[in-house]
């Protein structure tokens, strides 16, 4: 046998190319039909099929580093909501604007959990006529830290769950009409968020009021967030949403790239402090496309999206200090409240042409993106996106051209680069007393602020504040009592039948083996010999190594096939 | 006609959700999130044997055989094969 291996091994040797790599693993290459529903099936079990690990993203190694062990769901929800901003731990509120955590919150205050990470009081006003307020929280199912567990999250332990989400929508000029989603065990480890979906709320267009709606049922959402080389604010991301059916098959996929820019900050408006307002700083996020691939049923296909930022700070000082480091956290206590309102670009015009132009003219290395935005222009009042935009591009309208688009990119890993971070940066729990936003210093007669710089119109206006202050009050009265009592009104948790003993033993040793796996890495030692510092660098044997993983691999896949002939038996 | 099948397939997934509620929980999955393996030995380790192809190559491998085996089942249901 060993012989056999040994001239199976010379001979491969001879027709194998020496200079193929395996540190960037070849993706594998999934095709829709039977293979898409094994990958499918692979998914559902929690096995990273899709995933190279080579290309984790910067932001999932800091948090991993960060990671403080009996929290881990917490710490998923920092992996898909922080941000490293020059060295410093940006947690944002959820990027998907209209989200809530509802009945977490409820538990979360009424066990004044020191696991209670309060995501800022989130106010969402969008120019087509829907405002929209909610709030985002994260708790760990299992409140390990105090021992108080409330009804909610023991119900939550209960079925399995691990980090239950829930999504309420408070349309604005009607009584709460109430969607709502669970997610059970929705977050899931790595790049790739396999999400079950339930009642799925959908924008649909309709002239020009954009609604939401209950649409489409299918059974299982894969996220996945691609990330640039550099993940800060000078970067833009894709997160790419895959819909399959209940069979596996894909439906369609979404496509969202944002790009954040510094010179998307220079344009900013400032609130002059009075008497009963608010010091107010609007940024400007990100610059958001969403298409949708062909099979998207509600034939809306695209659209552009810019999203600002309005902070709102307790006083000139914290505003000052804002603008001198551009950071916020929530354990720096410099932001009372967080103001998120997404424009449809074509409708409202925020931003002028040259931020604009300046952003898309800074260098791509980001291999999926330079389809996009090859002119940008503002005639009059509509954003105009030539070529590809107007052409209705479909991007990755299979999985095998998805997976193709992620092997390129590369991601290098962040943990000694910011090595440097302490727990305490993410992990310092901000507990706000709920119930009113009173306490926040908001006033609901807050001046009136307006856009200023080189921007065409004005956007919110006069009665932003008016309307959006009253809104926050009225949900947190609203939730208060609809928790109490309306708890079964929600749809059941997912339940994975792979978590429960025994059916979870296949994939706890899959993972068993995954804590192995880890970013290869050339060995450097340093040895002080009497005041000599000797340095030993095995990089000069990267090109056997390089033949070496080949090899094993190799042998690896010949006995799989060896091993598949007994076991199709 | 939809409805009913919709509502005798919610009826199904309680019971099914029901019944695996009673199960416990895995009792590894808390050791996998505590365990803190040194990344620098880790990553020597994975440059000189490639762990994270193999583990994908595995779980594809894995899958593959399931999948033919739910295939063979269906197709024996059918009598396509005996």
């Amino acid at each position: 046998m060993f012989k056999k291996i040994v001239v199976f091994l010379i001979i491969f040797s001879l027709t194998f190319p020496f200079s193929v790599s395996f540190a960037s693993p070849t993706p594998l290459v999934i095709s829709e039909g039977v293979l898409s529903y094994i990958a499918y099936l692979a998914q559902l079990a929690g096995l990273k099929v899709f995933d190279e690990y080579s290309n984790r993203s910067m932001l999932e190694d800091v948090v991993s580093y960060l990671s403080v062990e009996q929290y881990a769901d917490i710490d998923r929800y920092y992996k898909e909501n922080a941000e490293i901003r020059d060295g410093s731990v940006f947690i944002e509120p959820n990027r998907s604007h209209i989200k809530g955590f509802l009945d977490i919150n409820n538990a979360i205050f009424d066990a004044n959990s020191a696991v209670a990470q309060m995501v800022l009081p989130q106010v969402v006003d969008t120019v087509y006529n829907n405002v929209s307020a909610s709030y985002d929280f994260f708790c760990s199912a299992l409140d390990v830290a105090d021992g108080v567990t409330s009804d909610f999250i023991s119900t939550a332990i209960g079925v399995g769950g691990k980090l239950i989400e829930g999504v309420l929508y408070f349309p604005t000029d009607s009584p709460f009409d109430l969607f709502n989603r669970w997610h059970g065990n929705s977050a899931i480890d790595g790049r790739e968020v396999v999400v079950p979906l339930f009642d799925n709320v959908f924008p649909s267009l309709s002239g020009n009021t954009l609604q939401f709606s209950r649409k489409i049922t299918s059974s299982v959402l894969v996220r996945r967030p691609f990330s640039g080389n550099v993940r800060n604010v000078d970067t833009k991301f894709l997160i790419e949403n895959s819909f399959f059916d209940s069979s596996g098959v894909l439906l369609f996929t979404d496509h969202s790239y944002y790009i954040y820019s510094k010179l998307l900050k220079r344009w900013r408006t400032l609130t002059p402090s009075t008497s009963n307002g608010l010091p107010c700083v609007t940024v400007n996020n990100f610059i958001r496309t969403l298409e949708y691939s062909n099979g998207f049923p509600q034939g809306y296909k695209r659209e552009l999206q810019i999203e600002y930022f309005i902070y709102a700070f307790k006083n000139a000082a914290a505003r000052d200090a804002f603008l001198a480091t551009e950071t916020l956290s929530f354990s720096s206590d410099t932001a009372d409240i967080f103001l998120s309102c997404v424009a449809l670009a074509n409708e409202r015009i925020l931003y002028h042409d040259e931020v604009i132009n300046k952003a898309m003219e800074r260098e791509w290395n980001f291999p999926v993106v330079p389809a996009y935005f090859p002119t940008v222009k503002n005639p009059a009042l509509d954003w105009v996106l030539e070529n590809d935009w107007d052409a209705g591009v479909v991007i990755n309208p299979t999985l095998e051209q998805m997976l193709a688009d992620a092997s390129t990119i590369s991601v290098p890993i962040a943990r000694d680069t910011y090595s440097h971070l302490l727990e305490r940066d993410i992990h310092e729990p901000d507990v706000i007393n709920w119930g009113s936003a009173s306490h926040l210093g908001v006033n609901s007669n807050a001046s009136a602020w307006t856009q200023t710089g080189s921007t065409t119109g004005s956007t919110t206006g006069v009665s932003f504040w008016d309307k959006v202050i009253p809104k926050v009050d009225a949900l947190a009265t609203v939730a208060t009592g609809f928790i109490s009592s309306t708890y079964s009104d929600f749809k059941s948790p997912h339940i994975s039948i792979l978590d429960k003993f025994p059916f979870c033993l296949p994939r706890d040793l899959y993972s068993l083996f995954t804590l192995f796996v880890s970013t290869p890495k050339t060995p450097f030692f340093s040895v002080d010999i009497n005041g000599y510092i000797v340095n030993i660098d095995f990089a000069v044997f990267e090109p056997f190594v390089l033949v070496v993983r080949s090899f094993i691999l190799c042998f690896v896949v010949y006995k799989l096939i060896l091993l598949t002939k007994g076991v199709l038996q | 006609m939809r409805g009913i099948f919709n509502a005798i397939i919610e009826v199904l997934k309680s019971i099914f959700t029901a019944v695996i509620s009673f199960l416990p929980d895995s009792p590894f999955k808390s050791v996998f999130s505590k365990l803190n393996l040194d990344t620098n030995l880790l990553g020597y380790l994975n440059w000189i044997f490639p762990v994270g192809e193999i583990v994908s190559i595995f779980a594809i491998w894995v899958s593959a055989v399931l999948a033919y085996y739910l295939i063979m089942q269906i197709l024996r249901f059918v009598k396509v094969i005996k």
